[in-house]
């Protein structure tokens, strides 16, 4: 992978975990069921994106952790905030716990990719350390 | 921020309004998009660009925006600021949301 790669990578994945951010946003909104149909409706879209992004991701990348797996599973058991909302306590706790842990683990591939942005810039021109 | 006039300017042509998504990265370029791909490209491109351009300003004028909601009469665009990148909404209102009709006295 060239600096390059890496460098686009770095940004697709931190665009990425702000959509993240914002699919645990709207689970605070279902929580307090304080939403519109155009919250629901961005709530869908942000659901699109994410598995989209996720697919570009993977096929950039090896990822171990989260896995394509995990993350449908959670998309899938949040299919709108209307749904979400009429949960009870322990549902939406399960699904935050689910959420935080997708979440530290793109944090995670991000540190890694990171590490090796930084190797990459040390490297001299000749191919040895700075 | 004359979004309808740069996508709709100087053709004469009828297009649908764009319904969906767009991701930009922090050089405008369009990374995911929800956006039917019969949709103009090039569109969707000018849309990122000027909402990007638009959160650059903002922070250059140090009131940094979160959020922008643009509501046209048959399209609302709302963009999130993600990092220098951005996500945006793009739903026409005929669609979802009837343009609400005045009340007749």
């Amino acid at each position: 992978m060239t600096p390059k790669d890496i460098n686009q990578l770095v940004t697709q994945i931190e665009t990425h975990i702000e959509c993240w951010k914002q699919f645990n946003h709207f689970i605070t909104l279902a929580r307090a069921k304080k939403f519109s149909p155009a919250d629901d409706n961005h709530f869908l879209e942000i659901k699109s994106i994410i598995v989209q992004e996720l697919e570009l991701i993977f096929a950039s990348v090896e990822v171990q952790s989260p896995t394509r797996e995990e993350i449908h599973a959670l998309i899938g058991s949040a299919p709108s905030l209307r749904y979400l909302s009429e949960q009870g306590e322990g549902a939406l706790r399960g699904l935050e716990a689910q959420w935080h842990k997708i979440y530290i683990g793109w944090h995670a591939i991000l540190g890694q990719l990171k590490v090796k942005q930084r190797t990459e810039e040390n490297k001299t021109f000749w191919g040895g350390k700075k | 921020m004359g979004f309808l006039s740069k996508l709709f300017g100087g053709r004469a042509a009828v297009q649908q309004l764009p319904t969906g998504t767009i991701t930009v990265n922090r050089q405008g370029h369009i990374v995911t998009s929800t956006v039917s791909s019969g949709f103009p490209k090039k569109m969707l491109h000018d849309i990122g660009r000027d909402v990007i351009e638009l959160f650059r300003e903002a922070r250059t004028a140090q009131m940094p925006l979160a959020e922008v909601s643009l509501h046209y009469g048959s399209l609302r665009i709302t963009a999130r600021e993600l990092r220098g990148g951005a996500i945006i909404f793009l739903f026409p209102q005929t669609a979802l949301f009837p343009t609400p009709t005045p009340a007749r006295p």
